[in-house]
């Protein structure tokens, strides 16, 4: 459809739309104790390229480019008497947009304010494309001439080899189950299979909140309340999983999303003279009634080439499996806050907050593999923190503050499945455990995961702001941060992070129309969060690597370590252990019309701690606003913003060892 | 290696009223956004060691001769180039009928440009839409 003829008919259809003339009234007057607007209209959508319905691009939270129409309904209302007041307001554009919120309060003793919203989200579909970047062709039909970058046909890597290539029955595209050869083939590769590849996902999203609260007439100092909050994302997502060892097979499928958060959060709040005590339980509740996914993953090459011993829990063999599941859970929180005004210049708060998150969906009888533990596990959270603020003088203001918490997760014993070795190939050979073919005790291999959440966090810091004259305005601050993590060795992080954090800052108001601000703020830490042992020494010496000496290709029987854990003796880290921060603003008026905005932000930051290679960040951010009023009415407004980020960091080349 | 990341981004609005009940808005704004791996580059190095990844298959491929070879990465860093340039223009008007009924009639046009297609599919659109509407106080 030409442009021309599109606009045409657009203004058409348009005027046939204003015909809902909506009703008529007077406007607000100085008696009347009600205003009101009412808002009918309606949008004429056109998607220029004709594009498939998957190419979102700027219409991530258009729920109506794909309509070619569709109808606008606003309208506010406004009601004020001695006793009540009331004001509405609400606005449908379509099913997936549209909000509306109203306050009403009774004589100011109850007052009550709502508000809901719901729009749509189109979100991406991974078309997994990229894994075309390994060995071998990802195609499910592995045709010749595929926009493969780096693929090879798929094939007997070998074909001078029979006893390899024969070890291959399913490479012929005829025989069923052909795809999974990929997945069977000892050697590294990857391939995908997009189950839904023509599908659109996008989610609804639907916010409620809700606010009570009561002042009691005879009791002024006390007030009550109730607020409430409720979320539902329903619609279809993408989700993924993989096989692995033999070769990496990743799959993609649509999931129904349907979830559903409900928060209700009672409160009591008392004023006793200088002192303010509030306190707030709140009950979270979070269910998943999304579709259950499962998938049967792919046979290990066990199946194809003996004696291989895989080390893998689980594969084909297990049956279907649950993946991408959210669990229920509920969340109680405690929350106590004080406030004392010990002086009109001295002003103490408090507050400690006790929370316990229940994960519903793990009490089933205890099979890892299923995610069931025989019991709901829990994580537990205190903090304490407490802040004084004082104005010494009309220029001088002094802020210490600190703050505690303490994490605690559950841990949990994992009964390491080895009933999955298979020690010949031989007719009627059937598996055993592993620790029985090895001459190991039973559960040999079973271990307590303890939590990565298990930490406790110091922190404490302190502000002053002086006014040096009526135009110079400086701030400066300290902040110190200690986090500490409790099971560090089983996750190979550091045991402490601390960061100390430097502020300084001035306002210069220079002259009438002009405005100059600086900032500067330096960061230090010491052992940043890492990944420690992840990557061998990146001076090339690893190049070399050799696996232990074996006969045939046949024989996969060797280990990781220590031809590859052990060498394993450097850190990765993608936070700094140093970080400087400028920022710069600048807001001149060279006349009464004419307004000028200039900002930038600059930060370097690095690791230069670990010893895997150095981590470097450089980021940029400035522009300028400019605003142009010649009268009171007419307004231009122009202007322009550069983003600049890069982060210089090596490249890990996994290794693998099929 | 590097991860640099780009954007630039212009906007112009106004908003006049040139006689009595009439107004008319405008907003155009245009961004070019850039992303991509820099100076990402392996040697060679093979001999792996590995009996099974030092497989021939140079007759397969004659420019991948063994089975695996860090080398082979060099090409994966366009997967992930970004570039895209989005262009977002409102232009409206609204006219006061009486001091109680209003019209308002306003044009957008959205348009999006994928230079990069990988991963997500080609994100590129155009869109116009125009939204005419009536507000009545009382």
């Amino acid at each position: 459809m030409k442009k021309g003829i599109l606009i045409t008919t657009l203004l058409a259809c348009l005027s046939l739309l204003n015909v809902n003339l909506v009703m008529a009234g007077d406007a607000k007057s100085a008696d009347k104790p009600y205003e009101a607007e009412i808002n009918v209209g309606g949008t004429l959508a056109d998607d220029l390229d004709d594009k498939e319905d998957g190419a979102k691009g700027v219409s991530e939270y258009n729920s109506i480019y794909d309509k070619s129409s569709s109808v606008y309904l606003g309208g506010k209302l406004l009601y004020r008497s001695n006793s009540f007041d009331f004001d509405a307001n609400g606005r449908f554009q379509d099913s997936d947009d549209q909000a509306y919120g109203a306050n009403l309060s009774l004589n100011r003793i109850f007052i009550y304010k709502t508000k809901y919203n719901e729009f749509l989200h189109r979100t991406d579909h991974d078309y997994l494309r990229n894994l075309q970047a390994h060995i071998f062709r990802a195609d499910s039909d592995g045709a010749a001439g595929k926009a493969d970058p780096t693929g090879l046909p798929f094939a007997c890597p070998d074909p001078n080899n029979t006893a390899f290539c024969n070890a291959l029955p399913d490479t012929d595209s005829k025989t069923p189950g052909w795809q999974n050869a990929r997945a069977t083939l000892g050697a590294a590769n990857v391939y995908y299979t997009d189950h839904n590849p023509n599908a659109n996902y996008e989610t609804s999203y639907a916010d409620w909140t809700n606010k009570f609260k009561l002042n009691l007439p005879n009791l002024p100092q006390l007030k009550l309340g109730f607020d409430h909050r409720y979320q539902r994302r329903e619609g279809c997502a993408q989700s993924k999983t993989m096989s692995k060892c033999s070769g990496c097979h990743i799959e993609s499928f649509s999931k129904s999303v349907d979830e559903t958060t409900n928060e209700y959060s009672p409160y009591v709040d008392v004023q006793m003279g200088p002192l303010a005590v509030k306190y707030t339980y709140s009950y979270r509740q979070f269910e998943d009634d999304s579709e259950s996914m499962h998938n049967t993953y792919s046979n290990l090459a066990s199946a194809h080439v003996a004696p291989f011993t895989s080390n893998l829990q689980f594969d084909g063999s297990e049956g279907a499996l649950p993946f991408s599941r959210t669990p229920d859970s509920i969340k109680s929180t405690h929350a106590l806050k004080t406030r004392l005004d010990v002086t009109k210049n001295n002003i103490f708060t408090t507050g400690i907050v006790y929370s316990k998150t229940d994960n519903q969906s793990t009490d089933g009888s205890y099979n890892p593999l299923t995610g069931k533990y025989d019991t709901e596990l829990q994580m537990d959270s205190v903090s304490v923190m407490a802040k004084w603020h004082t104005k010494l003088n009309k220029r001088l203001s002094f802020t210490v503050h600190g703050k505690y918490q303490d994490i605690d997760n559950d841990e949990l014993f994992i009964d390491v499945n080895d009933n999955n070795y298979l020690p010949s190939l031989a007719s009627g050979a059937s598996k055993v455990p592993r620790s029985q073919y090895y001459g190991l005790e039973a559960g040999y291999w079973d271990w307590i995961r303890k939590s990565g959440y298990d930490s406790e966090i110091y922190s404490f810091g302190a502000d002053i702001a002086y006014k040096a004259t009526h135009s110079l305005h400086i701030k400066g601050g300290y902040d110190y941060h200690l986090e500490h993590r409790d099971n560090y060795e089983h996750h190979d992080v550091p045991e402490d992070t601390t960061k100390h954090t430097f502020k300084l800052s001035g306002d210069w108001h220079a002259k009438r129309n002009v405005k100059f601000g600086l900032g500067y703020k330096l960061m230090l830490a010491n052992d940043a969060y890492a990944v420690t042992n992840a990557m061998s020494p990146p001076d090339g010496s690893f190049g070399s690597y050799a696996c232990p000496s074996v006969s045939g290709t046949e024989s996969f029987d060797r280990s990781y370590d220590p031809n590859i854990y052990s060498q394993r003796t450097k850190d990765r880290s993608n936070q700094p252990d140093l970080a400087h921060e400028f920022n710069l603003k600048l807001n001149l008026m060279p006349t009464n019309t004419f307004n000028t905005n200039f900002y930038a932000k600059y930060r370097i930051a690095e690791n230069s701690e670990i010893e895997g290679g150095n981590w470097e960040q450089n980021l940029f951010n400035g522009g300028v606003n400019l605003v142009l009023t010649p009268s009171q009415k007419m307004t231009f407004t122009a202007g322009y913003n550069y983003f600049f980020d890069t982060y210089d960091s090596n490249y890990c080349v996994a290794i693998y060892d099929g | 290696m590097d991860y640099e990341t780009k954007a630039h981004t212009f906007f112009l609005g106004m908003n006049l009223m040139p006689v009595k009940k009439v107004e008319i808005v405008g907003n155009f704004s245009y961004t070019l956004g850039e992303g991509s791996i820099e100076d990402f580059h392996f040697d060679s190095i093979y001999p792996t060691g590995d009996v099974k990844l030092d497989y021939n298959v140079s007759i397969l491929n004659p420019n991948m001769p063994y089975l695996y070879d860090t080398a082979y990465l060099n090409g994966f860093a366009e997967y992930s180039n970004l570039e895209f340039s989005e262009i977002d223009l409102m232009l409206g008007v609204n006219y006061s009928l009486t001091n109680r009924v209003g019209v308002g009639l306003h044009y957008y046009y959205n348009d999006l440009d994928d230079e990069e297609t990988y991963v997500y599919g080609d994100q590129s659109i155009s869109l116009q839409s125009l939204m005419g509407i009536m507000s009545f106080k009382f």
